[in-house]
């Protein structure tokens, strides 16, 4: 037990075990395609209640079996991807350590290796700041003419940046107007920003 | 030589100004107030165009106005319509591009205003003197409607190592922290993605910039 991944699971977890062990293979196959999925998406549920309401129908177990089933194979998606845990590995651990039928541990590997990657993409760029940029719009606009002068030739950018609040998802527009030399001051900030970053990552 | 009255209005516009008008009289009203003191007033108000904003210089430009009131025994009033004057004509002055204004048609127009040759010669040197340029920039760039800009930009850039949901995980990670001029302080994250965007857009708006000046249509704009 204690050279499995899931070591720190609950008792909840042995019992899903054995509900998913006498599952149908199909069913349990597409069940666990779909939480693949959405596992590591932020705030958003798997299944509505609609759905687990057919699932009961079908799998012929109660919502709250049911529930913590999906509960379980989530959190074994998110411990794998956790550990970045090879298939070989993983699917050793299923059957050796967690008891789980030769088939549906085949069947749950399959499914990690084929969502692996976005999965752990997904988990990479979910944000815990409070604020996000979430879109960039501008438009170049020509001052010709003001109060204080008559005849001007004053190209100006007007930028609006859309901020997106990570917990009431609200969007907050801030316009910011740029002149030519602010805005080639900007993009040296900007240029010097890419350069740190390419040394980062080389 | 053709008069310039054919080819180019004045720089005061089609008719006299009332204010111009009004401190013109006053001139002559109170011909007690020496040149010195005129002087003075021409300089404050070029001051007033270049500190608009500082309230300490306009509070002792009102004590300079009370002083020349006691010490002249001229009506404040007719100190302030006079000054009042003396602005407004500069700033005329400053409104058509800087090369329409040329020395002698300007000098022949506040002739045709009835100002002194003093006066005249104090106004050619605040408007062709030293602080000619900055006169002109601080009436093209402060006296208009501002959205707020950027007054600085501190970014951060981090790299991600490991979080709750990823033991291994080497991800870069951008925080820009913006201060507007109204006194905003925002500080957000920029996902890797829209930095590239934003940096391909700046360029993209940097080049259009550039192109503007090329632009048929603004040509008409040429000064």
């Amino acid at each position: 037990m204690s050279s499995s991944i899931f070591s720190d699971g609950s008792s909840k977890i042995k019992t899903s075990i054995q509900h998913i062990n006498s599952l149908d293979e199909a069913k349990f196959k597409k069940l666990v395609q779909r939480i693949a999925e959405k596992t590591g998406r932020q705030n958003e549920t798997i299944f509505t209640i609609d759905e687990l309401n057919k699932l009961e129908n079908a799998f012929g177990l109660s919502i709250d079996n049911i529930k913590q089933m999906i509960e379980s194979i989530e959190y074994m998606f998110l411990q794998s991807a956790y550990h970045l845990i090879k298939p070989q590995i993983l699917e050793n651990d299923l059957i050796n350590e967690q008891n789980f039928d030769e088939n549906k541990a085949k069947i749950f590997v399959e499914q990690w290796s084929a969502n692996a990657k976005e999965i752990v993409e997904r988990l990479k760029t979910s944000h815990i700041a409070s604020h996000s940029l979430s879109d960039i719009r501008w438009t170049l606009d020509v001052g010709i003419t003001q109060g204080s002068k008559s005849k001007v030739k004053r190209p100006i950018a007007i930028y609006e940046f859309q901020l997106k609040n990570e917990q009431t998802k609200q969007i907050e527009n801030i316009q910011t107007e740029f002149n030519k030399d602010e805005l080639y001051a900007f993009f040296e900030k900007l240029e010097s920003i890419q350069s740190q970053l390419d040394t980062l990552m080389t | 030589m053709p008069d310039h009255h054919s080819y180019q209005d004045p720089f005061y516009g089609w008719t006299t100004p009332k204010t111009i008008s009004l401190c013109v009289q006053k001139l002559k009203e109170c011909n007690s107030l020496p040149f010195q003191a005129i002087q003075k007033l021409i300089s404050m108000s070029e001051a007033q165009i270049l500190n608009e904003q500082a309230s300490s210089s306009s509070s002792s430009s009102l004590e300079i106005l009370m002083k020349f009131s006691k010490n002249h025994s001229i009506s404040i009033e007719n100190l302030l319509v006079i000054f009042n004057g003396f602005v407004h004509v500069l700033r005329l002055a400053l409104k058509p591009p800087a090369a329409f204004l040329k020395s002698d048609i300007f000098k022949d127009d506040l002739r045709d205003l009835k100002f002194s040759e003093q006066i005249i010669e104090g106004f050619h040197n605040i408007l062709f003197g030293t602080k000619r340029d900055q006169l002109y920039n601080i009436i093209q760039e402060r006296d208009r409607p501002r959205l707020p800009f950027l007054q600085s930009f501190d970014w951060n850039l981090d790299v991600t190592l490991t979080t709750a949901s990823l033991s291994r995980c080497i991800e870069p990670l951008l925080f820009f922290q913006f201060h507007t001029t109204d006194n905003r302080c925002l500080t957000f994250e920029v996902p890797i993605k829209k930095f590239n965007e934003l940096r391909y857009n700046t360029a993209l708006l940097l080049k259009e910039m550039e192109e503007v000046d090329g632009k048929q249509a603004l040509k008409l704009l040429e000064t």
